[in-house]
């Protein structure tokens, strides 16, 4: 898909009416395209305008208050572009980067070590497998160092270029202004106001992820409890 | 005098280490981890009925929409908290499996990396729950894809042999293996 076709669909995915295969093809396409996503946020940027200026309408506030809420809303937003990839099919030409289902939105200084690729042959095996002359004293902290392990690996993600959250949630989300999600893709685009949800109830949790130099992307079914990581150039076929 | 006092307490902090370091790695749980692979193509349609054993047809013909699914592999292993295994798949490709942490009953946090030769394809840090299944698709193969899930629970008892599936057709390539990694 390249900018005219998915320009001329942008409208539509952000109103969740494409069928799946569009809505994910564009969601690919916004991935790896700045300009796309800048006008898919002029687009939002103007629903929630729209959005509001309604709401405030109907609960009576007077107009100076609602155009002062236009005016602050019209100022650019420094976390804008992060709480955006909330809503994105993760996708990108080296790493994947994005918030999917309710986590909060990478911390673009954050760097998770244990992910990187240098230290991929695992630090969390050489902390288990400590040698004999250190035995002692790694066995006196090998609790303290799984439950941190443990903590680490709940936690969201927070290093540059990796998924923080990605959850197939027993329940769907609820999501008040989610597009219709089509079938098959349902926490793919999911609303970063909607609450987060439970560990407990999530059969699959997705902290974080690194891809090393191809295209990636990935989505959840909730209905099957299942998460899909998509590798490579070839498009998935799934279903709507 | 003096050199045999030093010595026996130096043995005896050996045999608390060794007793400490037993206990540890006898504490640590075991995790069943089960990796499938399924060449789903568009060439002919038929589904392996292994595939509806172990749950997973609904699931891939919920989220995608080829013609044919086949079973090309299974393999289900146990491994301890902390240890990592590698399962080899079709493809040239490898998946190392790395249990991190029981963060709550029926969940597993694990490292799942995806190889292919020496290169990594992808390193993630999930979380499944005893129903949740995670999937990795796209790698070409066969003039199909390879369709990788991963599973993940915490072994009932500590000796617990990996349920592997069941009946159905015979399908080549079908690589059961059992075998407890520590």
């Amino acid at each position: 898909m390249n900018c005219p076709e998915a320009e001329s669909l942008l409208e539509a995915f952000h109103d969740g009416e494409l069928d799946g295969r569009l809505m994910r093809d564009t969601a690919i396409h916004l991935a790896g395209c700045t300009r796309c996503v800048a006008r898919l946020d002029e687009y939002e940027r103007v629903h929630a305008l729209v959005e509001e200026s309604v709401e405030a309408e109907l609960s009576g506030f007077d107009a100076g208050q609602v155009w002062a809420g236009i005016s602050e809303a019209l100022e650019p937003a420094p976390s804008r572009q992060s709480t955006w990839r909330g809503f994105r099919l993760a996708a990108a030409s080296t790493k994947v980067r994005g918030v999917l289902v309710g986590g909060p939105a990478e911390d673009e200084s954050g760097n998770d070590s244990w992910l990187a690729p240098a230290v991929s042959g695992s630090t969390a095996s050489r902390t288990v497998f400590f040698g004999g002359g250190m035995a002692l004293a790694a066995s006196l902290l090998f609790a303290f160092v799984l439950l941190g392990e443990e903590e680490a690996a709940l936690a969201p993600g927070d290093g540059p270029g990796q998924v923080a959250a990605v959850s197939a949630p027993t329940q769907p989300a609820p999501s008040a202004r989610v597009p219709s999600p089509p079938h098959g893709v349902a926490a793919a685009f999911p609303s970063t106001r909607a609450p987060v949800q439970h560990a407990q109830l999530q059969q699959v949790q997705i902290h974080s992820l690194n891809d090393f130099g191809g295209e990636m992307a990935m989505w959840a079914e909730p209905a099957g409890d299942t998460a899909v990581i998509w590798l490579g150039e070839t498009a998935p076929r799934a279903r709507r | 005098m003096k050199a045999a006092v030093v010595s026996s307490q130096l043995w005896v902090a050996l045999l608390l280490v060794l007793l400490s370091a037993g206990a540890a790695a006898a504490a640590a749980p075991l995790v069943v981890v089960e990796v499938g692979t399924v060449l789903g193509s568009d060439t002919t349609k038929r589904i392996d009925q292994r595939l509806i054993a172990h749950g997973m047809q609904a699931r891939l013909t919920r989220i995608f929409h080829y013609r044919s699914y086949e079973m090309m592999q299974l393999d289900a292993r146990n491994i301890a908290l902390g240890a990592s295994a590698p399962f080899t798949l079709p493809g040239g490709l490898e998946l190392r499996a790395h249990p991190r942490a029981v963060p709550a009953p029926g969940r597993v946090a694990l490292r799942v990396e995806l190889r292919q030769s020496e290169k990594i394809l992808m390193d993630t840090i999930l979380t499944l729950g005893d129903q949740g299944r995670v999937v990795l698709g796209g790698p070409g193969h066969d003039g199909g894809v390879l369709l990788i899930w991963v599973g993940a629970r915490v072994a009932a008892e500590a000796g617990e042999a990996p349920a592997l599936p069941a009946d159905g057709p015979a399908v080549e390539g079908l690589v059961p293996a059992h075998a407890t990694v520590e």
